[in-house]
């Protein structure tokens, strides 16, 4: 399945190298359909590596043999050898105690950080019925990525002197006007649990002029806002403003309402089930707002009256109990819009751009987005040859790809003529 | 090897018949490979889509092989409308 990588022989031996250990795998993890249930309809290891879930090594143990975990005796042991970022080979092992708990370790010792999961990087809790095919695939997701790296720094020139987080870097890639970007993506459980949005959101966004503002909603009087909207207290909003354009901000109705004290599934979709994301955005020019950007907020004004601000940081904790149960209004300095989080699970996405210049705080349903940050993944992997620029294609294996893509593109037009009339639907329909 | 072109350092591009940039169309990365195969997309309905619905992309092999596998595998799934009606025409370029 890994096939090498032209102009990186160290990765082509390590491919050779490993077809002559591959036999050792006594079961094959993975034969009982699970990675395929888990990850998709056929599972396809990260690009890169050369290993799949053959490679795992299973063992399951009787009571009482050694090795225990948390002091509970270790009833199954799943141990894979692979790369890790310092592009070392390490054995990487999860051992499922007796009570179902699985703990990953690197070399021996707990793995910091624990499984997360490859669409989103959320914790995965250790009684997770899914842990082991998380786990496996996270192992093959780092040799992966050391193994692709280490092919990237082979091929490549020294490093830019612009590639890096020092002043000196920042400095050129301003001089260069080479932009610097990120993303992050968490689940606002991840978050919760382990410090408080603010605090998420300030450590990832370290260059943003503009402070954050965050709220508590105050919606126990039953009254709050009631009286603006028939049945539904929030409206979805739009608000976008330009610093070049005198009119002022530009707000616009949508179309969807919801309840925000009584948080639905259909939270994060459109009234025809179409899922949406919530956002807001800022551009800086030094401590000046000069554009923002938003859908699915509301105007800080209308709110005013129910917000309860949230204490800083620093020092003094946030009371996990008040933001987790809460919905949690944040806002940006100098902006009129307030992005609603509400309780439960949902998925944050930050992203940064233009040395911090640009900010945007995305917010979107937890589960919509896992599945669709997996479909993408799944395409990386699957087509991982032809998205990379470095590989040489073959004739060959452009046109069984351009055969295979064609047979797939007529089978289903006949089904279509046959049995469908035409027709948006969306997908949970489908199945 | 191509012959560069001296201001660009981009290879020549080959001019196919009757379109004046014959550049690949495919927009995630620059790609000056020549190009082989069309796709016509439908005009219309999907506004979700970045191409403009009735004007022909011109793309590479690599990059008409990926362009067909996310219509295919990605936006499918999630537009709801089957693939093959997003496409008025498509196949290489000779036919
Ligand atoms: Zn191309
Ligand atoms: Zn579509």
């Amino acid at each position: 399945m890994g096939l090498p990588i032209a102009g990186c022989d160290r990765y082509r031996n390590d491919v050779v190298g490993r077809a002559a250990v591959g036999s050792h795998a006594k079961k094959t993890y993975g034969a009982d359909g699970s990675m395929d249930r888990v990850l998709g309809a056929a599972y396809h290891a990260p690009y890169g590596t050369p290993l799949g879930p053959d490679d795992v090594r299973v063992e399951e143990l009787a009571h009482g043999e050694p090795g225990r975990s948390d002091g509970r005796a270790v009833v199954r042991r799943l141990r894979l050898r692979a790369r890790g970022t310092d592009e070392r080979d390490h054995e990487h092992e999860l051992r499922v105690d007796e009570r179902g708990l699985g703990h990953p370790l690197v070399d021996g010792t707990p793995l910091p950080g624990g499984v997360v999961g490859p669409a989103l990087g959320e914790q995965i809790a250790p009684d997770d019925p899914d842990l082991e095919v998380l786990w496996v695939d996270q192992v093959l997701r780092g040799d992966a990525e050391a193994r692709l790296s280490m092919c990237e720094a082979a091929r490549a020139a020294p490093a830019p002197p612009w590639e890096g987080d020092g002043v000196g870097a920042a400095l050129e890639r301003a001089e260069r006007n080479v932009v610097s970007y990120q993303d992050e993506w968490a689940s606002t459980e991840d978050v919760r649990k382990d410090e408080s949005l603010s605090t998420w959101l300030r450590r990832h966004t370290p260059y943003m002029t503009a402070p954050w503002e965050l709220f508590r909603l105050d919606l126990d009087s039953e009254e709050c806002l009631g009286h603006r909207v028939e049945k539904y207290v929030f409206l979805r909003e739009y608000a976008c403003r330009d610093a070049q354009d005198s009119n002022g901000p530009r707000i616009r109705y949508l179309l969807h309402a919801f309840d925000p004290r009584n948080r639905a599934p259909e939270t994060f979709q459109l009234v025809d089930g179409t899922p949406f994301t919530a956002f807001i955005g800022v551009r800086t020019d030094g401590p000046a707002v000069v554009a923002y950007d938003a859908d699915g907020v509301l105007p800080r004004d209308l709110l005013e009256p129910h917000l309860v601000p949230l204490r800083d940081l620093g020092s003094v904790p946030l009371d996990e109990r008040t933001e987790a149960e809460s919905w949690v209004a944040v806002g940006i300095a100098g902006t009129p819009m307030l992005l609603l989080i509400p309780p439960g699970p949902s998925v944050l996405r930050l992203h940064t751009d233009d040395d911090g210049a640009l900010t945007v705080l995305e917010l979107s349903d937890l589960e919509v987005t896992r599945t669709s940050r997996l479909r993408e993944k799944r395409f990386r992997r699957r087509w991982g040859r032809f998205l990379d620029e470095n590989v040489e294609l073959a004739q060959e294996e452009i046109d069984r790809a351009v055969r295979e893509l064609h047979e797939r593109l007529e089978r289903r037009h006949e089904t279509l003529a046959a049995d469908l009339p035409a027709g948006p639907r969306v997908e949970g329909q489908q199945r | 090897m191509k012959s560069m072109d001296v201001q660009t350092g981009f290879p020549d591009l080959e001019i196919v018949e009757g379109v004046e940039n014959p550049r690949c169309s495919w927009n995630e990365s620059v790609c000056t490979a020549s190009v082989e195969y069309r796709i016509r997309r439908r005009a219309g309905e999907d506004t979700a889509e970045s191409a403009v619905g009735g004007e022909v992309e011109l793309l590479c092999p690599r990059h008409y092989v990926l362009s067909l596998a996310r219509l295919l595998e990605v936006h499918e799934a999630e537009c709801g409308t089957p693939a093959a009606e997003h496409l008025a025409e498509y196949g290489p370029l000779n036919q």
